[in-house]
């Protein structure tokens, strides 16, 4: 009696019991397939938020440069034009000859006042963005900052190119040039050092601009940091290309980008 | 008594043009005969009037025409091209040796910075029309550093690129753009063997020892272009 009792059973246990695994077997593999699922779509999430972030910067830099070219412009015309022609209707006065040395001597102080408002304007506007950059390019502008930083005396900066007068696009042009100005900046501030190289190498599909200097290079990660070597990197990126420091005596840094 | 110099005023400041005008007008020798506050509609203005300036004083930054670019260079040019005789002076901002070596290059006969001395706008007026140029200290020492600038580059060139004829250059820049002796000798109608003459006196001329050597030296030589 017990025995068809015991295969009914087991005719009904075994069928379940194999039900039941093909369920787990499905929710498991299930599971495995949405986890999947999720986390291609937030990899996917990633890259469009790393791509658009690039985007972003690359705008923000793109408006904020041209902003800059903007107003250094119109302070140079506008403003510089406007100091001038104050200076030379003063200096026309100065000549008259029937003016007392007291008021002759008023006016040759507005005068030195313009002429002290033109040069802050002049340094200004070219902080801002040099007028050369826009009409003569990276080279030429390269060439009077190291003409520039020579005859300042503190520090022998000297150029190496094989672009001549071929010119980049703007973008590129004004990334480049404010990285140099950066590093440039660094080694007369923080480096101590006595000569610094700038060498702008062009391959087929490529740009490569090395930067170093003799001096104390990087001490600490604090000093890193507080270099704006960061900043330079962000540009670098979002320009498409990439900085690196590399390892030596001295401060060596290395930009490579696509043309 | 002198004769009178016809003085023009390419300036869109107007404050500047006006005082400009100003100091002129206290010569008695120079008449403004002209004005304008932008480059494009110079030429013709000065086909429709009467009156044609001796000396014509260019501002470097004026306003474009449209999207049209019309700076003191173009002016300068346009100026140039049409009135061979008129004497343009560059009355700028601008500071740069590099500008004021290219204005020069264009044709200028004078370039002034705007703060410079009243007097010195005068006397390089009257040197432009009697002597036909006026170059103070700063342009001259702008066309020197320029000079010599481009005597660097040229130095920088090799020599031996003089000594390559222009059959070897043609095929260097065949041999940079990846073609073959094969696809050579077709494009230029010559047999392969002789492309391959040409390859080995070129490694030879120019001191290389393979096909890299060759392209490193077009590339230093600037005998092949990039895009």
């Amino acid at each position: 009696m017990e025995e068809p009792q015991e295969i009914e059973l087991l005719g009904i246990v075994l069928p379940f019991l194999g039900i039941v695994f093909l369920i787990a077997l499905a929710v498991l593999y299930l599971n495995q397939y949405f986890q999947k699922q999720l986390t291609q779509q937030k990899v996917t999430e990633q890259e469009l938020k790393i791509a658009q972030q690039k985007k972003l910067l690359q705008t923000s830099i793109n408006v904020q440069e041209s902003e800059r070219k903007r107003i250094a412009s119109d302070l140079h015309d506008e403003l510089g034009a406007t100091l001038s022609i104050s200076r030379m209707h003063l200096m026309k006065l100065e000549q008259n000859p029937d003016m007392s040395a007291e008021l002759k001597s008023s006016i040759q102080n507005i005068r030195s006042v313009t002429e002290s408002a033109l040069t802050s304007m002049r340094r200004i506007s070219h902080e801002l963005m040099p007028a050369q950059l826009a009409s003569f390019g990276l080279v030429k502008t390269l060439q009077s900052v190291v003409n520039q930083v020579n005859e300042a005396g503190e520090l022998s900066l000297t150029l190496e190119e094989s672009l001549g007068e071929s010119r980049m696009s703007w973008e590129l042009e004004v990334g480049l040039y404010r990285m140099l100005m950066e590093l440039v900046h660094n080694t007369i501030k923080h480096s101590e050092a006595n000569e610094a190289h700038i060498s702008l190498k062009k391959t087929f599909n490529q740009l490569e601009m090395n930067y170093t200097d003799d001096g104390v290079g990087i001490i600490s990660k604090d000093a890193a940091d507080g270099l704006g070597l960061k900043s330079i990197e962000a540009r670098a990126n979002a320009i498409g290309g990439f900085f690196q420091v590399l390892d030596g005596v001295g401060f060596h840094a290395r930009v490579i980008l696509p043309t | 008594m002198n004769d009178l110099i016809k003085v023009g005023l390419i300036e869109d400041q107007q404050l500047f043009r006006e005082g400009m005008k100003a100091i002129l007008s206290t010569e008695k020798d120079l008449k403004v005969v002209f004005e304008s506050a932008d480059g494009y509609s110079v030429l013709d203005r000065l086909s429709d009037g009467s009156v044609l300036p001796d000396v014509m004083l260019v501002d470097l930054s004026l306003p474009p025409n449209g999207l049209q670019e019309f700076s003191g260079v173009q002016v300068t040019d346009a100026l140039l091209y049409h009135y061979p005789y008129m004497k343009v002076l560059i009355l700028s901002v601008h500071k740069e040796e590099a500008f004021i070596a290219e204005l020069i290059e264009h044709g200028a006969h004078g370039y002034l910075v705007k703060d410079c001395d009243p007097n010195e706008v005068v006397e390089a007026i009257k040197s432009a029309y009697t002597k036909g140029s006026y170059i103070n200290q700063n342009t001259l020492r702008a066309i020197q550093r320029k000079m010599k600038a481009e005597n660097i580059q040229n130095q920088r060139v090799n020599p031996v690129s003089d000594s390559l004829t222009k059959r070897e250059v043609e095929i260097l820049q065949l041999v940079c753009e990846q073609l073959t002796a094969d696809e050579i000798g077709d494009r230029l109608f010559i047999s392969t063997k002789t492309v391959n003459g040409h390859k080995n006196n070129l490694l030879r001329k120019t001191q290389s020892r393979n096909m890299a050597g060759l392209v490193i030296y077009a590339v230093k030589n600037g005998l092949v272009e990039f895009d």
